[in-house]
């Protein structure tokens, strides 16, 4: 028994760390994963119609404000829902810094998005950070089914 | 029976490995390719910036923009490393786990 005491010591340790990490992560959940994929089908419309539209009348603020205000509802699910399960884990951050992309997208449409080069420079951000959130998503549904 | 601690470390990283390998494969090819495109986005608002295509004050908002999507890629990193370095803990507890719990008479791990 006197050997086994430092393993037990490490054993014990590396416990503590497993169920700290994971933690950090965060957990899945299917409304969460759901509602992302929501808001990247709508921003991706955006993007569409924004690189045919960017620079003309119809493209000012005051036509986009209903997918604004409905962007926010959904981000506002998201923030709520993520904050319950996964308060301070990455992926909850990751949806913080999503929403606040979300406004300081639509503090520039009430600026002006006058060129189709300037959609490209936001629909590449979006797409990099939506890309990054389903990564991370995927990964923890895997683990879920890897871990069960 | 006394453990054999150099044949369990043994065991351990050969079943941590896969886990550990899995992850460099896939992240390093996404953290350049995302590296990649937060320069080329960066290189682009200058430009416009330049052109006078967009004022200073959108110009931040974009880089402020560009930003959190550069740190939403790398918390995702950071998040896939965690979940590697579980499983690589999973599967080196998973071939110890017999071993140690018969010495111990009781189911430890």
């Amino acid at each position: 028994m006197k050997k086994l005491k430092p393993l037990l010591g490490i054993a014990f340790l590396v416990l503590m760390t497993i169920s700290c990490k994971v933690t950090q992560v965060g957990r899945y959940d299917t409304v969460i994963d759901k509602t992302i994929n929501d808001v990247q089908q709508q921003l991706s419309t955006f993007f569409v119609k924004a690189e045919s539209e960017a620079g003309t009348p119809e493209f000012k603020y005051a036509n986009y404000k209903p997918f604004y205000d409905a962007l926010k509802v959904e981000m506002s699910t998201l923030r709520i829902r993520s904050a319950a399960i996964n308060e301070n884990a990455i992926a909850d951050k990751e949806i913080l810094l999503l929403d606040d992309n979300i406004n300081k997208l639509e503090q520039l449409h009430k600026l002006g998005i006058n060129s189709y080069e300037e959609v490209g420079v936001l629909k590449s951000g979006f797409e990099q950070q939506l890309s990054a959130i389903l990564k991370l998503q995927m990964a923890l549904k895997a683990h879920v089914k890897s871990s069960s | 029976m006394p453990l054999n601690i150099a044949q369990l470390s043994k065991d351990m990283l050969a079943a941590a490995k896969p886990a550990l390998q899995n992850f460099w494969t896939d992240a390093k090819p996404y953290a350049e390719k995302e590296t990649k495109a937060f320069a080329q986005n960066l290189a682009m608002i200058e430009k416009l910036r330049l052109l006078g295509k967009i004022s200073k004050e959108a110009a931040a908002l974009h880089v402020e923009i560009q930003k959190n999507s550069f740190r939403t890629v790398l918390l995702t990193i950071e998040g896939l490393g965690i979940l590697a370095v579980e499983d690589a803990l999973n599967a080196a507890i998973g071939v110890i786990r017999t071993t140690v719990n018969k010495a111990l008479g009781w189911a430890l791990l």
